[in-house]
């Protein structure tokens, strides 16, 4: 009978203070007992019980979150790269993070390096002027669809470059062709071979030397580019 | 939480990286990094905050991991007490900052929440949950004192036991428990709101 009276005389801050045992069933039997006969005749520590729970609910459905994973990359250049430990101290371990730092390198500055080279590769491909993206920062430049139209843009230039450059080149063999038979037609190859070769010489650099005239290669044509 | 045969594998493990196996300390990031990283998002509220607090505790892991002893602990324990007295001090640094914007923002709803773009949860139920309330209860826990923040953090996001938790926070169990359920009841209160009919006083 005492004992139940001394349950109704828990206050509001008493169960306050119980309230997380209470609700994990951690609380002493006759402490738990008190915290019921409390809770039975008070609205508002039944409120702020059933506030608890909603709250804790809500806390469990907080999503666990990925760390980005450069994360993982600046933790590394921090620590295995060489020239790590910036505005610190090395301590005692310095040796053995120095052992590892070479087995580490290669593997993971290689691996660094070449996915920027390819990347910056890429975007020079593109004409992504980078410093013009950082000033401006206009990095819709580098949205996909403006990387791939400058990629086509680029091939497409190359391409026509290239088809011009072939019609040039079949210009010029036609012409030096044509010289080349003009030139044996008049000299009916009566020098001798040493002879023949210094009068090829005093006929100039841009003229084709005979092996290379039978084989049909325009030589002039590379000599003057 | 953690046994002592986790304790034999964190002491090998840590033995593995002082002989300078590299792919052991990539073992320790891997393994550890999540929980970090976590723990430092919802203390601070902020991605970039978070980010650059979890490189450096394992910057100060890497440096001092001559000095974990496995029979004093998982290292999963050692390496939380280090982001916690980390985000402590980073509290601390960062107090005048945080004075001057509540000048600046007087009506403003409270702290600065900045969730990293893919806090949208990986489950259906989280995403129709949304980020809206996640930016709710994330403000919330703003709000509390960093000594019952980082006990409800370590309780009821990383699931640490008191003892655990005494251990990080280095005060007594009792005085754990007690903090929890204040910042329980905190929390609460500042959510009542928004929570709808279930914490509505009837």
């Amino acid at each position: 009978m005492s004992e139940t009276l001394q349950h109704r005389a828990w206050t509001c801050a008493q169960f306050e203070e119980q309230l997380s045992e209470y609700r994990e069933g951690t609380l002493a039997a006759d402490a738990a007992a008190a915290a019921r006969a409390h809770l039975h005749g008070c609205d508002a520590c039944q409120g702020l019980l059933a506030a608890v729970s909603a709250m804790q609910e809500e806390l469990g459905r907080l999503p666990e979150l990925d760390p980005p994973a450069r994360l993982l990359y600046r933790i590394q250049a921090q620590t295995l790269a060489p020239g790590g430990h910036r505005g610190g101290t090395v301590g005692a371990g310095s040796g053995w993070q120095r052992a590892w730092r070479s087995v580490w390198s290669p593997r993971f500055a290689l691996g660094f390096a070449m996915s920027v080279f390819a990347v910056a590769l890429l975007l020079n491909a593109a004409e992504v002027n980078l410093g013009a993206v950082m000033r401006q920062g206009g990095l819709s430049q580098l949205s996909p669809v403006s990387l791939s139209n400058a990629l086509s843009r680029r091939f497409d230039r190359a391409w026509a470059r290239g088809v011009a450059y072939y019609h040039d080149l079949r210009v010029v063999y036609e012409i030096e062709a044509a010289i080349h038979q003009m030139r044996q037609s008049s000299e009916p190859a009566a020098t001798s071979p040493a002879g023949g070769d210094h009068s090829q010489r005093r006929q100039g650099a841009s003229q084709p030397p005979e092996l290379a005239a039978q084989l049909q290669i325009p030589m002039g044509f590379w000599s003057e580019r | 939480m953690a046994s002592v045969g986790i304790h034999v594998q964190d002491g090998e493990l840590v033995e593995r990286c002082l002989a300078g196996d590299g792919t052991a300390w990539e073992d320790v990031v891997r393994l550890h990094s999540r929980r970090v990283y976590n723990l430092c998002f919802r203390f601070t509220g902020r991605a970039t905050d978070a980010e650059d607090l979890a490189q450096d505790v394992f910057v100060r892991l890497f440096r001092n991991l001559g000095s974990y002893r496995a029979e004093a602990g998982s290292l999963a324990t050692w390496l939380t007490t280090l982001t916690r007295n980390l985000l402590i001090d980073h509290y601390r640094r960062a107090k005048p900052d945080r004075m001057t914007d509540a000048l600046e923002t007087e009506n403003d709803q409270g702290e600065r929440v900045e969730l990293p773009l893919e806090a949208q949860g990986r489950t259906a139920e989280q995403q129709v949950w949304g980020r809206e309330v996640q930016e709710q209860v994330q403000r919330a826990l703003l709000k509390l004192s960093p000594e019952l923040r980082e006990a409800v953090i370590l309780r009821d996001l990383q699931d640490l036991d008191y003892k655990e938790i005494a251990a990080v926070m280095r005060i007594p169990e009792g005085t754990v428990k007690s903090r929890i359920n204040r910042g329980r009841i905190e929390l609460a209160r500042l959510l009542r709101p928004s929570l709808g009919a279930a914490g509505s006083p009837s």
